[in-house]
């Protein structure tokens, strides 16, 4: 019906007939409503019972199966031999040796156990093959609870020489004695659950589950206490856990439930299957609109705000006006503000870096003070490394990992993987990786991004403390030890500590020696500067260590946020938090193709860009959080950083007109003071950041070489003098930036790894 | 308040023609008949499937404890001899 003009008897308003209209609909909805969930309630109902009725004439015809067995020959069946396993003694054997049940019920509740997992005692009263307390009478003599070390080697799942071991290795580290054989790879996950289920009384979960679950526990009270509701019996739930649920918990599980329960011991591995497959769908909700949905202030999933959009109308419209009116004082008016701009920059980074040139700008630890840590003091420490078509650096990967100097039975190693990476995924099958590793398969949705991969995998982490590592990184063997010893030695605000990054193949060309001479500016100078201010530190894109508490705490990574670090590190400071920079490096592979470092910077720029746009939605509010001098660094980092490789080409040309061809508009540009201004920046800041990469570099090698590692030569300085160039390639990134910022905002420009050789020793990058 | 029949004849500027409401509106009233028709049909249906089913599993059941106790009687024979 379409709103008509009309003057005459018999109409009604719009306003009055389109409530009329909704409130029929409204009616209308709640009624299909009703209908949708009925039939949904009704269709469950049916099936519970079809299921039901499938169970009871399935034993039903296997009873009459055995009762016709035991017809034909009862002495035969009831005094068979008891079924071998493996020289342990369980109680159906118990039970079938003293003529309680037949070895064929034996045989049916244990089929059904495969199937469903569950206590064989409570399925056998299930099937009413036995009572309740005939299994009680016949197992008062069992064996009491036994130590599981004892157990494993008494069950020859394990020799008495690698309990030894294991021993040793738990007097040492500290840890579970479980986790402790899984990593040392002494015995397989299911073997160690099968020894605990025996040793806790408790079954293991079934071999080929259908999942039949009437009940789905409320998301995060599962993944907290680590539980899931896998099946339904006629009168108690089958519950997974990977360890036994504590006594103070069961009260509290059975009034969720409504009904009591039964355990039954999954491995770590089958309880994240199973949680993604019940939670995926959360999970992934959870990964990729938390942040957005409480605190839509600090997601980048809208680029420009109403307001912002019209402060930059009003400030194009103010030139174009200015330019109408006067053109020649618009455009100088304009020039000083830049030039302004140019000058506030310089000087505050260039004091930054001086005073990340401090010693004590880095928070550092001798190795001895490393090599005196209580080993049986560290915490379980997650790391998450995601990947997205790296399958050529996992196997490198991987060797750096088992490299890292931290108990491994305290280590959980999450390898994130997209959904169609199915190279990656076959080959981490093949793998037979150890326990500690859990390789996590990142469900399709947009956005897909690193930080979206990172929050799902942070969901169900085991550790207290979380790194990021990107696949190619090769982080120094002791890191984590020391950022312990650094949380352990820092205020409690403390909550994140970023290693320093530089790279390995410095010397492969022109291009990997520029971004090895920026990298160690920025992380061996500026970041230590800027934690010396106590300012913001925009995080870089690996190496970063949390506290998982706070983590989730501020909601983790944005996922629609391109440099979710640098705007994460923005996030910590204005939640209160401080960062810290630890000596310790990781080192990566430095892009060696100009194509694909144009990808890679044109990301991290527009990520600045969209941070820059996020946080300064309100100015005011940002100014009140961060303090002036954090509002200040804010501006540094992450407005200077996309706006003067913006900007420069500007002034590039002007230069090459001035001395082409004396272009005589140039001079009208610059006069007076300006002119001072822009000479001293020419001359002065150009040089200052030439040699604020040469320092960077001299930094590092005199650092690693005081420490006795050859990585870089003295010769990689002499290249600070070509980084003009360098930064033209950083222009052409910053337009490529602007243009992506308005056409795909979330798009994530992917850089490609694994250019390098990365077998090759670090040491032949020495060039003497 | 203004009464239902002063709003039929009201005179509009800006509006829709009373008919034209009113045959929606009716519409949808009929629309929500049927569903409530609909609902009240699959409740009957389902509460005659729920019963025949549930006593289907009732038989199963007896059934059951017959063949079981047969079958315990057949080992504890066994188990005599």
């Amino acid at each position: 019906m379409k709103d008509k003009l009309r003057w005459q008897l018999g109409g009604i308003s719009f306003i009055r007939s389109k409530k009329m209209i909704s409130k029929e609909r409204t009616e209308l909805e709640k009624w299909h409503q009703k209908l949708e969930s009925e039939q949904q309630e009704q269709t469950e109902s049916i099936q519970q019972l079809d299921f039901e009725i499938a169970g009871l004439n399935r034993r039903l015809s296997e009873t009459e199966v055995r009762i016709q067995q035991l017809e034909m020959d009862t002495k035969s069946i009831i005094r068979e031999e008891p079924i071998p396993v493996g020289g342990k003694e369980r109680m159906g054997e118990r039970l079938v040796t003293q003529g309680i049940i037949t070895a064929a019920q034996l045989e049916d509740v244990m089929l059904s156990q495969k199937q469903y997992g569950g206590r064989l005692g409570n399925i056998l009263v299930d099937m009413g093959f036995v009572t309740a307390d005939r299994i009680d009478k016949a197992m008062t003599e069992s064996r009491p609870k036994e130590r599981l070390g004892t157990m494993l080697v008494r069950s020859k799942y394990i020799t008495q020489d690698q309990l030894e071991r294991a021993l040793s290795f738990q007097r040492k580290s500290g840890g579970m004695l479980g986790d402790i054989l899984l990593s040392l790879q002494m015995l397989e996950p299911e073997e160690l659950y099968r020894a605990v289920a025996i040793q806790n009384q408790i079954g293991r979960i079934g071999e080929d589950i259908d999942m039949n679950i009437p009940f789905k526990l409320p998301e995060q009270w599962a993944q907290d206490n680590g539980v899931v509701v896998v099946h339904q019996y006629l009168d108690r739930y089958l519950v997974a856990v990977s360890n036994p649920l504590p006594e103070n918990l069961y009260e509290e599980l059975e009034t969720l439930l409504g009904r009591p329960f039964e355990q039954v011991l999954a491995t770590k591995e089958e309880l994240e299957q199973l949680f993604t497959r019940i939670y995926g769908e959360d999970m992934l909700k959870q990964s990729t609109s938390r942040l957005l949905e409480e605190q839509p202030h600090n997601s980048a999933s809208t680029t420009f705000t109403t307001f912002q959009i019209m402060m930059f109308i009003i400030i194009g419209l103010s030139i174009v006006v200015g330019l109408i009116w006067n053109a020649w004082r618009t455009v100088l008016f304009v020039n000083v503000l830049i030039q302004v701009f140019y000058f506030v920059m310089t000087i505050f980074k260039f004091a930054i870096i001086y005073l990340g040139s401090r010693r004590d700008s880095q928070i550092r630890f001798t190795p001895d003070e490393i090599a005196a840590m209580d080993e049986r003091e560290l915490p379980i420490y997650t790391i998450l490394v995601p990947m997205y078509k790296e399958v050529d650096v996992i196997p490198q990967l991987i060797r750096n990992l088992e490299k890292l100097d931290y108990p491994k039975s305290k280590l959980d190693v999450r390898l994130l993987i997209e959904e169609d990476d199915t190279e990656a995924k076959e080959l981490l099958t093949s793998m037979n990786l150890p326990a500690y590793y859990t390789t996590l398969v990142v469900p399709d949705s947009l956005p897909k991004t690193k930080p979206k991969a990172c929050n799902y995998g942070l969901i169900r982490a085991r550790g207290e403390y979380v790194v990021i590592y990107d696949a190619e990184d090769q982080p120094d063997t002791d890191q984590l030890k020391k950022v312990m010893a650094a949380f352990n030695s820092l205020p409690e605000e403390y909550v994140c500590i970023q290693a320093k990054l530089n790279y390995f193949n410095s010397s492969q060309n022109l291009l990997t020696r520029w971004f090895t001479q920026e990298y160690s500016m920025w992380f061996e100078l500026l970041l230590p500067g800027i934690m010396q201010l106590n300012m913001p530190v925009p995080l870089g894109g690996t190496s970063n260590h949390f506290k998982v508490s706070v983590l989730k705490e501020i909601n983790a990574w944005d996922p629609y946020n391109v440099t979710e670090d640098a705007d994460l590190g923005i996030r910590l400071y204005k939640s209160g938090y401080k960062t810290a920079i630890i000596d310790s490096r990781t080192w990566e592979e430095a892009t060696s193709q100009v194509g694909n470092w144009i990808r890679q910077r044109s990301r991290w720029i527009k990520g600045y860009m969209q941070t820059w746009l996020v946080h300064m939605r309100s100015p005011i509010k940002l100014y009140k959080e961060l303090g002036w001098k954090g509002f200040l660094g804010f501006q540094v980092m992450i407005l200077a950083t996309p706006l003067l490789p913006l900007l420069n080409p500007i002034f590039w040309v002007m230069i090459i007109l001035w001395f082409g061809w004396k272009a005589a508009f140039i001079p009208q540009l610059f006069p007076g003071f300006l002119y001072y201004l822009s000479g001293a920046e020419f001359y002065i800041a150009n040089f200052l950041f030439v040699f604020s990469n040469v320092a960077g570099v001299y930094w590092v090698i005199s650092e690693l070489e005081a420490k006795g590692e050859q990585r870089f030569s003295f010769s990689l300085v002499k290249y600070g003098l070509s980084t003009p160039i360098y930064w033209v390639l950083m222009s052409i990134a910053a337009v490529k930036a602007a243009w992506q910022l308005i056409t795909k905002p979330f798009y994530w420009e992917k850089t490609v790894h694994g250019l390098t050789d990365m077998h090759e020793d670090p040491k032949v990058d020495v060039e003497v | 308040m203004r009464s239902k029949r002063r709003t039929r004849y009201q005179t509009v500027l800006l509006g829709n023609h009373i008919a034209d409401v009113e045959g929606i509106v009716k519409s949808l009233q009929e629309a929500k008949r049927e569903t409530e028709q609909k609902l009240i049909e699959e409740r009957e249906a389902f509460l005659f499937e729920y019963t025949s089913k549930m006593n289907e599993i009732e038989e199963l059941r007896l059934q059951l404890d017959k063949a079981q106790a047969k079958e315990r009687s057949l080992i504890e024979e066994a188990s005599l001899r």
